[in-house]
């Protein structure tokens, strides 16, 4: 169903354009005894949907605005969405109210067995049609509008017809989701497919995007050389920083995520790195609700 | 053209293979560039196993511990490969891998390890169960004592019961002590020949919960959670001590709700998943 998703349900904490940082495990009991003053949290929710853990999440949405960023929900799956894990999600969002609900543009399950990866879709228009039926039927599960992001990937199929700029320029025109914008996945996959990072990001549809996400990367090694792994294992580096530049001065500022999800270091490093993002957002063009609207 | 649902199958065949060839059609399919094809996916094949070896990892860390991380790597590549994931919630993940490791013949030798891969899923279940309100005895008191007999308990989602032929709690208990010296000299102290125990398992008002159950304690226990009603779970119970041990049983947690022809507890809706 195409056009403009269900207002977002009251009681929501609208995520702010400002930094803010992707909370794991290890930084729990940090978190809430320190307290940070970062703008927001994202936190995977497929990390949340049952038991303990859920209730340090509620903790943390009492004091900050919170999203909600899936790894599971497959929307590239031909054979369409798990319903079980959509209506988990959906209890989910209904009882933390996330500013913001978010998934990637990738696949990873089919015939029921999930693979715990994000997997590459070729770019086709049954693809396409795939997503955005898969993307319709989440919305109306959540009752509320996606963001969806740009994938850090390592293949490209041969019968791809729609470079991937446009495929989520179209994916965002049919459904009316939003994007994230991957900064470090746009370096990532430029970097393995030979693709103008530059170009890519300004053909992105700059009114759809409602979110940056910086992390850091990798180089391969042995046969996969010289591909970049996307391991958010590592400071945000130099050429992700200056494509953020970039994209500060061609789409304005967002909300700014920084990921860390392996060799996590202490809270602090983390907050050093949203810090340094916040100072590129605090230089661009000062930040008005008509920009947080568009 | 191969359809979205093809690649996907070919793509879910190959990435759980374990790093045997990918099929020359799948490969012909990729742009190469400066890298070949099958390196391409065999970074999405590390990741696949990677990450799904990471979320066994968490479950099971003292099974881990016990035979060390490569050979952990190798026994959970093959369980992997054999029973990959139903679904996205990975803490629903590994119900059935300690019944992979009694048939995984290079374990063999440790024949307690099931037991011990056992208890951790039990105490993965307590933490990831839904929260639930236990079912306490107060509640209990609106049903007229004449109608007691015929009620139906429900478990508490967090709740597993364990009869162990290994002492694996005391093997467990062991393998997570953080002080690794402490943690060998409690390993030494433990003859795996010891007789095992029966254990209750859940998340209560205390936050993780184990305990050891008598024989008696453990067979009241699973006669009331099979669905029996109480008259019924009493046949075999001696009438001395079956009272106190549901006492026990209401205090610790045990039931979330309970069920009765003619007085129909609300059941939370936690309970009920």
């Amino acid at each position: 169903m195409p056009g403009t998703p269900p207002p977002a349900c009251p009681g929501v904490a609208p995520i702010p354009a400002a930094a803010g940082i992707g909370l794991r495990f290890p930084h729990h009991e940090a978190f809430l005894e320190l307290r940070p003053p970062v703008g927001w949290v994202e936190v995977h929710s497929e990390n949340y949907l049952s038991g303990q853990a859920l209730s340090v999440l509620e903790a943390v949405r009492a004091d900050y605005p919170v999203s909600l960023h899936s790894v599971g929900l497959s929307l590239g799956s031909a054979e369409g969405l798990d319903r079980r894990h959509l209506s988990r999600l959906a209890a989910l969002a209904r009882r933390v109210a996330p500013g913001l609900i978010s998934e990637h543009l990738a696949w990873g399950a089919v015939d029921h067995d999930f693979l715990a990866d994000l997997l590459p879709l070729p770019l086709t228009e049954e693809s396409l049609a795939v997503v955005c039926r898969n993307l319709d039927a989440a919305e109306n599960a959540l009752g509320r509008q996606l963001l969806l992001e740009n994938p850090a990937t390592y293949v490209q199929f041969r019968h791809s017809t729609i470079p991937e700029p446009e495929f989520l320029t179209a994916l965002a025109k049919r459904t009316g989701c939003g994007l994230i914008c991957d900064i470090n996945n746009i370096v990532v996959s430029s970097a393995n497919h030979g693709w103008n990072a530059q170009r890519y990001l300004g053909s992105l549809p700059a009114a759809s995007i409602g979110e940056f996400h910086l992390a850091g990367h990798s180089a391969a090694a042995g046969e996969a050389a010289p591909l970049l792994l996307d391991t958010h294992d590592r400071p945000v580096p130099p050429a992700v920083w200056s494509l953020f530049e970039t994209a500060l001065a061609l789409i304005g500022p967002r909300p700014t995520l920084i990921e860390w999800d392996a060799a996590i270091p202490p809270l602090p490093v983390l907050l050093a790195e949203a810090d340094a993002a916040a100072t590129r957002l605090a230089r661009c063009t000062p930040t008005t609700s008509d920009d947080l609207a568009a | 053209m191969t359809s979205l649902l093809e690649l996907q199958r070919a793509m879910r065949a190959t990435l759980l293979s374990g790093g045997e060839k990918s099929p020359p059609e799948l490969l012909a399919g990729i742009i190469e560039g400066a890298v070949p094809a099958a390196a391409r996916l065999g970074v999405y094949r590390n990741n696949v196993l990677g990450n799904l070896t990471g979320a066994l990892r968490l479950t099971f860390p003292a099974v881990e511990r016990l035979v060390g991380p490569a050979f952990f790597a190798a026994a959970a590549a093959h369980f992997i490969a054999a029973e990959p994931p139903a679904g996205a919630d990975l803490y629903e993940y590994g119900a059935t891998f300690p019944s992979f490791l009694e048939t995984f013949a290079p374990a063999r030798a440790l024949a307690w390890l099931p037991d011990v891969a056992r208890l951790e899923w039990a105490v993965n279940n307590a933490l990831h169960a839904p929260v639930a309100p236990a079912l306490d005895a107060a509640a209990l008191a609106v049903v007229p004592e004449a109608r007691h007999p015929d009620l139906r308990f429900v478990a508490h989602p967090s709740l597993s019961l364990l009869h162990l032929t290994y002492p694996a709690r005391a093997i467990w208990e062991a393998l997570l002590t953080a002080d690794a010296q402490a943690r060998e000299s409690l390993l030494a102290a433990i003859d795996p020949a010891m007789p095992g125990s029966a254990l209750a398992i859940l998340h209560n008002s205390e936050g993780l919960t184990l305990l050891d159950l008598s024989e008696h304690a453990f067979a009241l226990a699973r006669a009331l959670l099979s669905g029996q009603i109480l008259a019924e779970a009493l046949v075999d119970a001696s009438p001395e001590t079956a009272p106190a041990l549901l006492g026990g049983f209401l205090t610790q947690g045990f039931f979330c709700g309970y069920r009765s022809a003619d007085h129909p507890s609300p059941i939370a809706s936690e309970c009920t998943q």
